[in-house]
């Protein structure tokens, strides 16, 4: 069946499904401003869903942590962000890139948010290595994809990530942090779904105290349908250690997924997907497939807004 | 090990989920790993989910592998 045809009908049940999900008991959360650090407001609002709340729990959103570590406790005008402080760069076409590659390198890796995004170098509990991208959501705090933190076929925990926040080719303008301690939960760890792709990296310094850290927002699939997003993150095809940034409007919605064309390669897992609204950002998805006809993330729902409420403050 | 590909997961070099007959195996490429399509070489990022694909490598656990080479079938 041709894929076009095979998402139509897809995103066609989807909508229904999720619209009438939303009568029930539909709701946008947010946490943060976005703002710079020691800033930062977190107006967090999280409405009773009833049993929704209940089912929540229940699937497998049980946080789980690396062996070792201390038990967690178990969260622009509407629109395209303005270009960021860049200066246009030529790049070649890439594969799961749709139609026109139109990612912009970010020349100014200083200017918030992007200084809060990192480049992950991570290293496998058998040595093998990875580059991933992150971003900060507290002062020690970085959120990823879950297969950055925990790789099924190289052990299970990683060794280490070291992170790099602001990262501009050679240049690491915040320096760089170590981290060894995670979480993730046990629909990614144990259960390899994709569903439940993410987790975050908690650092031994606050380098978030110096970069600032993006919010998070648990909206609504009448909120996401259609909402203009961000990405930027470090792909592998390009200079290492260069950021690129891509904007599209978010064409699927899940209970747990986002699906967009903006134009991603290897190395963007873990980046964020982010709303700039009224001046503020705040993250609505965390970066983890390439595919055809559509990219995607880990939606921030209630489960994973909830995790990572918890999870920002270790 | 013969499957089709569920997710392309997006770090450098690429993790891939694949259904096989067995279940669904965690694949992890490497810098070294050789893609082909029809008989030639090709980049990893044609490795597509829904592709159907041939994986010859180094298990590394239950359901797990280091691919070191990848034929995407027809």
């Amino acid at each position: 069946m041709d894929l076009e045809l095979r998402w139509k009908q897809i995103e066609t049940a989807m909508t229904l499904e999720q619209e009438a999900a939303e009568i029930a008991g539909g709701h946008d959360a947010v946490s943060g401003s976005g703002v710079a650090p020691q800033a930062e407001a977190d107006t967090l609002t999280h409405p009773e869903l009833g049993s929704a709340g209940t089912e929540a729990a229940g699937r497998g959103e049980t946080y789980t942590e690396r062996p070792g570590g201390a038990a967690a406790a178990i969260a622009e005008v509407e629109g395209q962000e303005s270009q960021p402080p860049t200066e246009a760069v030529p790049f070649d076409t890439s594969e799961i890139v749709h139609g026109a590659d139109d990612r912009v390198q970010v020349g100014n890796t200083t200017a918030y948010p992007y200084r809060t995004i990192c480049h992950l170098e991570i290293t496998a509990a058998n040595g093998r290595t990875y580059i991933g991208s992150g971003a900060f959501i507290g002062p020690r705090v970085v959120l990823t994809a879950g297969h950055c933190v925990y790789i099924h076929a190289d052990g299970g925990w990683v060794r280490n990530v070291r992170v790099i926040p602001g990262r501009n080719g050679a240049q690491k303008p915040y320096g760089e942090a170590v981290g060894t301690n995670y979480r993730s939960v046990k629909g990614w760890t144990q259960s390899r779904n994709s569903d439940y792709d993410y987790g975050v990296i908690i650092l031994p310094t606050p380098l978030g105290n110096t970069v600032g850290w993006m919010g998070l927002a648990d909206l609504s699939f009448a909120s996401l349908m259609g909402l203009n997003v961000n990405n930027a993150g470090y792909p592998g095809d390009k200079p290492y250690g260069t950021c690129w940034w891509n904007s599209n409007n978010v064409l699927a919605v899940t209970g747990r997924r986002l699906y967009y064309r903006i134009d991603t390669m290897g190395g963007q897992s873990g980046s964020p997907v982010w709303r700039f609204k009224d001046g503020n950002r705040h993250i609505v998805g965390i970066h983890t497939t390439g595919g055809s006809p559509f990219n995607g993330a880990t939606r921030i729902n209630d489960d994973v807004f909830s995790n990572l409420q918890a999870w920002k403050t270790l | 090990m013969e499957g089709r590909i569920v997710s392309v997961l997006e770090t450098w070099p690429l993790q891939l989920m694949v259904d096989g007959a067995a279940g669904r195996w965690s694949v992890a490429l490497s810098a070294d790993t050789v893609v082909t399509e029809g008989g030639r070489r090709a980049e990893p990022s044609r490795l597509r989910e829904g592709s159907r694909i041939s994986v010859t490598g180094r298990e590394t656990g239950p359901l797990a592998m280091i691919a070191e080479r990848i034929d995407l079938l027809p």
